[in-house]
């Protein structure tokens, strides 16, 4: 009976032409309906979940999907504390550094992809039991710059992550804190990867002399580079994007050096309840159509071949910029590392003026 | 009393009486019960958490040994006690002037004060700290107020929490101010003792309990909030943050368990000190009081009008500058207006129904939460005997408001969440929500039912056992009546925070059950300052709304049933 009004209103409201074609291929497609309710806990950004969704949804009409969606660390958190009974069938767009954490724990489950033979080879999880996750994409870290701040205090446009020790910055930079933001952990771990060890620290120690304050987030520090508060804030590309487009003074700049990349991947979770449908919608995920719907929020794409049309003001050759390396150095020695940032930098309390 | 003088009481009203008792003290059960479902078994499995490694392995110590030696930790614990300190000072002083002006002058539009006071409490947490970057930011239009200070720190967050509390404090003290016997005011005049005298010598003594309530109250408030922190805090580290970095961050679930027992710590020392108090304690309002008139004096009374109207500005500055924040195109760089961010679902497409989904938590839970919480407060009071369990139920009536939201969360996770667990089945339901939000915030209400029915003379129960009068018609007919103000204020307080609530619930709502608090907070954290500040004033207008026809249901009844306050 729902259904029948549900179908009423469909066809009400678009075009006949495109509910004709979604029976198409549903029924070309699909020899058995899936059915059933899929539970999925999704870390993608709000406007591209908002437009794939129901792309995915009108070709499963006969599946209810329920969408958890949030950032990275309280999805995380909240996958972790449910493993004793997860809740969740699917986990979309988890950045690599959160899908080591599940795999070093045995949560996750092994699937291939349909779509495997597409996807970039350095992009794709190694495990050698077979893949646990399938890449989507991935993304940078990048100084989010407030240019009409730093006309105000003369204060020039960086180019590198080693131009930000300038005394010009002093206390106008912002950054996440690694011990509490992926994004922040990511950072780190790339000057670990450009400078070496002692390089890292001594580099962080100069930084430390500019920053105002770490944050516990990591789109805070652009979102406070955007609105004037701070003049540079360490992040990444999409946030400031976004604040670009929505009419903040603000570049976002890709140090020449090279970015730690966050590749963000699909995972089902061992326990899951509806695996059938979790797996069409990894399969579906990494689809040419679905990767050209991606390919409007994210610079870099897990296909082969599937060109990005980001909006306006996104940075260009993000991808050559990028430095894919491997998440379990990085899982080894986050412990020993933040230990250390801790006790180095967590002390500091209110900005020094 | 009249038992006694008549001699004996004929048999059937002794045997209706020992009834009654018993069925009061099983009900009393039933909430302790309740309680020990909803705060202990979740704690425990809290606790369990924190003596194991993250793999369920027992550790012993070795957790809270970490939590010792890890740098920050202890300098954390250290900067959340002298956080709260300053900031309870400031907010009982203030509050307390602010509820003196409310019950014992006659400053001109005290119904207004009345309301502007609450202002904070009808927005969402996070609309003080943005208001408060607003305005004395880098980019804040006060900003040379801060004299080269930064906001983000110690001094925003003493600000923020400050304004986070006031509400709590004005909504204790003044229900302890407003029970008063004019005699003894006409006593101290008869004696020729001065307004300061009388003021240091009856009116301090006797809102002390009251002044306890909230000194303990604002504390351990202050001491667990996460919410100024963490938008104001920049980097100046709290338990409440640290928490929050330990779970989110760092996946540290045993040291978020650790952390957790540690904000407990202030829950377990107030209620050792708020008993220790309440020995003494001498109900104000007995059966042959009369009630206070107050008289005018000019300059006393324009004094707190001043004084009211400072603190009333500041707050329709907040709600204000988060207002015009939410129609500007792009703060601070263009400053032309727009409705744009309202338009929910351009944002998201979750937008509209996240917001019908917050009014119905909202309901049941202040529903709900206000007849337990009454009773309960109610059972603690006047049952005889079953001392042990009274004690209980009022402690444990005391923990929620120890626990941060982010813990109690993380301990119905693990507990609610448990696949043994035969209550599992409310997991991920709207029920739950209900459920841990009346847990949540029932430390509050449960203050003012007992600050109202503390002053209620023990008396009325001697009286109401010779007239006859069942226990439960004396709750009808006379003690629901006379609390009727603080049962409404409950009832609001209740409805006002399920509606404002992110910490607790950020762990439980479904894809079915996602709220407009929640939604705020992913879009501040989003980057989308301006249509979060509209969400937040969409919420602050819904429960002004809200409150207004609970102040116009509760005028209306108040003629019926408060007419004994007054001469």
């Amino acid at each position: 009976m729902k259904r029948d009004v549900l179908d009423r209103g469909l066809l009400a409201s678009r075009k006949t032409v495109l509910a004709l074609s979604m029976v198409l291929i549903s029924s070309v497609a699909q020899a058995d309906t899936v059915t059933g309710t899929l539970n999925v806990y999704s870390v993608n950004e709000e406007p591209f979940l908002a437009e794939f969704m129901p792309v995915f949804k009108a070709k499963y009409p006969e599946l209810k999907v329920n969408v958890i969606h949030g950032s990275g660390g309280p999805v995380l958190a909240r996958v972790l504390a449910e493993k004793s009974n997860p809740q969740a069938d699917v986990i979309l767009s988890l950045p690599g550094s959160s899908l080591v954490i599940l795999q070093k724990q045995g949560l996750l489950d092994t699937y291939k992809t349909t779509e495997a033979e597409h996807l970039k080879p350095h992009m794709t999880d190694r495990e050698p039991g077979g893949p646990q996750w399938t890449p989507v994409d991935a993304f940078g870290s990048a100084i989010c710059f407030n240019k009409a701040e730093a006309e105000a205090r003369n204060a020039p446009t960086p180019t590198k992550w080693s131009d930000l020790t300038s005394p010009a910055y002093k206390g106008q930079i912002v950054m996440p804190n690694p011990a509490s933001s992926g994004t922040g952990l990511l950072m780190v771990a790339n000057w670990f990867q450009l400078l070496g060890e002692e390089g890292a620290w001594s580099y962080m120690d100069k930084l430390h002399e500019n920053v105002a304050q770490y944050l516990h987030s990591g789109s805070a520090p652009c979102r406070m580079a955007a609105s004037g508060e701070a003049i540079i804030g360490l992040s990444y590309p999409n946030i400031g994007v976004q604040s670009i487009n929505a009419g903040a003074p603000l570049a976002v700049i890709l140090p020449e050096e090279g970015n730690g990349a966050e590749i963000e991947g699909n995972a089902i979770l061992k326990g899951a309840k509806n695996v059938k449908a979790a797996k069409l919608l990894i399969d579906f995920m990494a689809t040419e159509d679905a990767q050209k719907i991606a390919g409007k929020y994210y610079a870099v794409l897990a296909r082969k071949g599937v060109a990005s049309t980001t909006a306006a003001n996104y940075p260009t050759n993000e991808e050559e910029k990028m430095n894919f390396f491997d998440y379990n150095w990085l899982a080894a020695n986050k412990d020993r590392i933040l230990a250390e940032w801790q006790k180095r930098y967590g002390g500091k309390s209110a900005p020094k003026k | 009393m009249l038992n006694s003088l008549t001699g004996h009481a004929p048999s059937h009203i002794v045997q209706k009486s020992a009834r009654d008792e018993r069925s009061l003290t099983l009900l009393l059960g039933a909430i302790f019960l309740f309680q020990i479902v909803t705060i202990v078994l979740p704690l425990c499995f809290l606790l369990i958490r924190s003596v194991q490694d993250n793999d369920g392995g027992f550790v012993g110590l070795a957790n809270f040994r970490r939590f010792m030696t890890e740098a920050g930790l202890a300098q954390a614990a250290i900067n959340s006690v002298f956080i709260s300190s300053i900031s309870t000072v400031i907010t009982v002083s203030l509050g307390f002037a602010f509820a003196y002006l409310l019950t014992r002058t006659r400053t001109p539009f005290r119904s207004t004060f009345r309301a502007l006071s609450m202002i904070p409490l009808l927005a969402p947490s996070l609309l003080p700290a943005l208001a408060l970057i607003y305005l004395f930011g880098q980019k804040g239009v006060l900003r040379d107020l801060m004299f080269g200070h930064s906001i983000y720190g110690p001094i925003g967050i003493v600000m923020a929490e400050v304004i986070f509390a006031f509400p709590q404090a004005v909504l204790i003290l003044s229900t302890s101010l407003l029970m008063a016997d004019q005699r003894l005011y006409d006593a101290a005049l008869a004696m020729r003792a001065g307004p300061v005298r009388s003021f240091l010598a009856i009116t301090l003594p006797s809102c002390r309990y009251g002044l306890v309530s909230a000194t303990l109250a604002v504390f351990v408030k202050v001491f667990t909030d996460f919410g100024a922190p963490a938008v104001i805090g920049g980097s100046y580290p709290v338990l409440a943050t640290e928490i929050f970095k330990q779970v989110i961050g760092l996946f540290d679930f045993s040291m978020g368990a650790v952390v957790g027992l540690c904000l407990l710590v202030p829950a377990l020392l107030s209620f050792i000190i708020e008993r220790r108090v309440l020995r003494g304690n001498v109900s104000m309002v007995s059966a042959q009081s009369v009630p206070l008139t107050i008289k005018p004096n000019r300059a006393r009374d324009l004094a707190f009008l001043i004084f009211g109207g400072v603190v009333g500005i500041c707050f329709v500055a907040l709600v204000g500058i988060t207002a015009f924040g939410s129609v500007v195109r792009y703060w601070p760089y263009n400053l032309s207006l727009t409705w744009a961010h309202y338009n929910f679902e351009a944002v998201d497409n979750t937008g509209l129904s996240v917001y019908a989904h917050s009014i119905l938590l909202a309901l049941l839970t202040s529903l709900f939460g206000t007849a337990l919480v009454f009773l309960g407060a109610f059972l603690v009071e006047t049952v005889r005997g079953a001392a042990q369990l009274r004690a209980a139920v009022h402690f444990l009536s005391m923990v929620p408001l120890a626990i941060p939201g982010l813990v109690l969360g993380l301990s119905y996770i693990f507990f609610f969440n448990n696949p043994d667990n035969p209550l599992n089945v409310v997991y991920g339901t709207m029920t739950i929500l209900v459920l841990s939000t009346i847990v949540h915030f029932y430390t509050v209400p449960h203050l003012i039912a007992l600050t109202a029915l503390k002053q209620i003379d023990r008396e009325f129960n001697a009286v109401c056992a010779s007239l006859r009068v069942s226990r439960y018609r004396m709750l009808r007919s006379i003690v629901a009546p006379i609390c009727l103000p603080a049962i409404v204020d409950i009832w609001g307080y209740l409805f006002v925070n399920a509606m404002t609530t992110v910490s607790a619930v950020i762990f439980l709502f479904s894809a079915d059950t996602q709220l407009a608090s929640i939604t705020i907070v992913r879009w501040n954290d989003a980057g989308k300052i301006a249509p979060a500040s509209a969400m937040s004033i969409v919420i602050f207008v819904t429960i002004a709304v809200f409150m207004l026809l609970k102040n116009l249901l509760l005028a209306r009844s108040i003629h019926s049933t408060q007419q004994w306050r007054s001469r």
